[in-house]
């Protein structure tokens, strides 16, 4: 488990990105962190990789300070960078030179992933490729590692809307029990399906709303309504508004990530 | 899990030498050839001096291309853009740190046998225009007389250790007290050039500023390993990307 304890980052002298964040990513689930642009979703992956340092309280995987990148840490966690430069290099001999880090990468599954999303192993240039294809291969890459912690950072930017639906399945179908993924993303709804646990950042750097897709579809319900009375939270649509509104019947209903996401931007789910 | 694996830091070692060196070594291979052919041609395009002048000349230019592929490693240790982030790499600190000199040293050794044999030819080629009727044979720079000391290699070994702390220490400045970036190597080079200074005001003779100034090179380069090795500690990726 990654937990991340009254957090707060800035960059150098600047204002700070961070404040006060409290959070707990548990083993064996798939964590969608979102936010707005600027809101500080790339530099929480960071902090919980260990390439960022918190100004002020702890980042820890077990226990053990992640800042410190120890060895077992850094055998566990993958960070998937957005806008990352593969260079001029092949997939296997990229495969050679980094496979070898993981102990438990595994060739069969990046060889699905990749035929699973129209690729192949012979890619003579990784430079060459298009950005969706690049995340593609990225992904599988990912994917294939093995590490208990996967850390994404707009892993599905670029790609068409087909590759998105075969990332989600290929993730779902390839992550075991105790593997977690940390998803950042601003295409809020195509996880909607996939997620178990949310994460979203407020424009002021703290976390405007945690929990978890069941805790959710316990205490609010998604709907929509002629009148937005009693909603927590309403955006008015041709059939009158669509509403979030306390769960009273204790009945689990279906979660509209898009509302869940406005409204706790806008402060209504405290 | 150990804290230092050999396997794992000459599997480090390969990862960067293998991205940044033999991605195309066909290419790789001409372009050093180019550049060694350029830095041995550049002091007999000046014509200052003897042979053996312009040969010193030639051998002090490679040296500072020996040292500057330290800087290439370390800003590619650092990068922020490798698709997998060297510093998320599953390898110790003390590995990667080993491996940075360990490949600084591969690339020099390939540089110096390059320069020397390449350099070799381009002097015997000019050797026939500039000095018609003499023919000492091929000499190889670096391996002939004078070619190479101790004094050489001190030299290397501090510059090349002074890199993994420097980059970090001055790109971290905002971090400290405006003065204390400029202080610190206002005292570093004090400290190196002091025997020096002492035996142009008189103070010590110039045999016992020799002595003293390898006594401080040595200590010096012993600092900027261990200073280099905390600072790598303490390097961050804190460049601001959008969120």
């Amino acid at each position: 488990m990654i937990r991340a304890e009254n957090v707060y980052f800035r960059y150098g002298n600047g204002k700070t990105v961070l404040r006060d964040i409290n959070a707990e990513f548990r083993n064996g689930r798939i964590y969608g962190l979102l936010g707005m642009n600027g809101s500080g979703k790339t530099t929480l992956l960071k902090l919980l990789a260990g390439l960022l340092f918190p100004r002020q309280g702890r980042v820890t995987m077990d226990g053990n300070d992640i800042p410190a990148r120890g060895i077992g840490t850094l055998m566990e966690i993958f960070l998937m960078q957005s806008g990352f430069r593969f260079g001029r290099t092949s997939l296997k001999q990229f495969l050679r030179l980094h496979s070898g880090f993981y102990p438990h990468f595994s060739m069969d599954i990046l060889e699905d992933c990749l035929r699973e999303t129209g690729l192949g192993m012979d890619i003579p240039d990784l430079d060459r490729i298009s950005l969706g294809e690049k995340q593609k291969v990225m992904s599988a890459i990912a994917i294939a590692s093995g590490t208990g912690f996967l850390l994404m950072d707009e892993p599905s930017e670029g790609m068409d809307i087909p590759s998105r639906k075969i990332f989600r399945k290929l993730l779902l179908r390839h992550l075991k029990e105790k593997q977690t993924a940390v998803i950042s993303t601003h295409h809020v709804e195509e996880l909607s399906d996939i997620l178990s646990d949310i994460v979203i950042l407020g424009s002021n750097g703290d976390i405007a709303f945690a929990g978890s897709v069941e805790d959710i579809s316990e205490r609010f319900a998604f709907g929509t309504s002629r009148s937005a009375e009693g909603a927590l939270y309403s955006e008015p649509c041709p059939e009158g508004y669509r509403i979030i509104r306390r769960n009273d019947s204790g009945e689990s209903g279906e979660m509209n990530l898009e509302m869940l996401f406005n409204a706790a931007i806008k402060g209504k789910l405290q | 899990m150990k804290s230092f694996s050999f396997r794992r830091m000459a599997m480090f070692c390969r990862l960067q030498a293998g991205e940044l060196y033999f991605r195309q070594p066909w290419k790789s291979a001409a372009a050093l050839a180019l550049i060694v052919v350029f830095v041995t041609a550049l002091p007999l395009l000046s014509g200052n001096g003897s042979m053996e002048e312009m040969m010193a000349e030639s051998e002090d230019l490679v040296k500072v291309l020996i040292t500057g592929q330290i800087v290439f490693l370390y800003l590619d240790l650092v990068s922020e853009r490798r698709a997998i982030g060297r510093m998320m790499i599953p390898a110790t600190y003390l590995e990667k740190y080993a491996a940075l000199y360990a490949g600084a040293a591969l690339a020099g050794i390939i540089m110096t046998v390059f320069a020397s044999v390449v350099g070799g030819a381009v002097y015997l080629a000019a050797g026939h225009f500039l000095t018609p009727g003499q023919d000492g044979g091929m000499q190889f720079l670096f391996f002939r007389d004078g070619g190479m000391n101790m004094k050489d290699f001190l030299v290397l070994f501090l510059v090349s250790s002074a890199v993994p702390w420097a980059i970090p220490f001055v790109r971290r400045r905002k971090r400290y007290r405006p003065a204390t970036v400029p202080c610190t190597l206002a005292a570093y080079f004090l400290t190196l050039f002091l025997p020096g200074l002492l035996a142009f005001a008189g103070v010590i003779p110039p045999k016992a500023a020799k002595v003293l100034t390898s006594v401080i090179v040595s200590a010096l380069t012993a600092v900027n390993l261990v200073w280099g090795y905390a600072m790598l500690k303490k390097y961050e990726s804190d460049q601001r990307y959008d969120d």
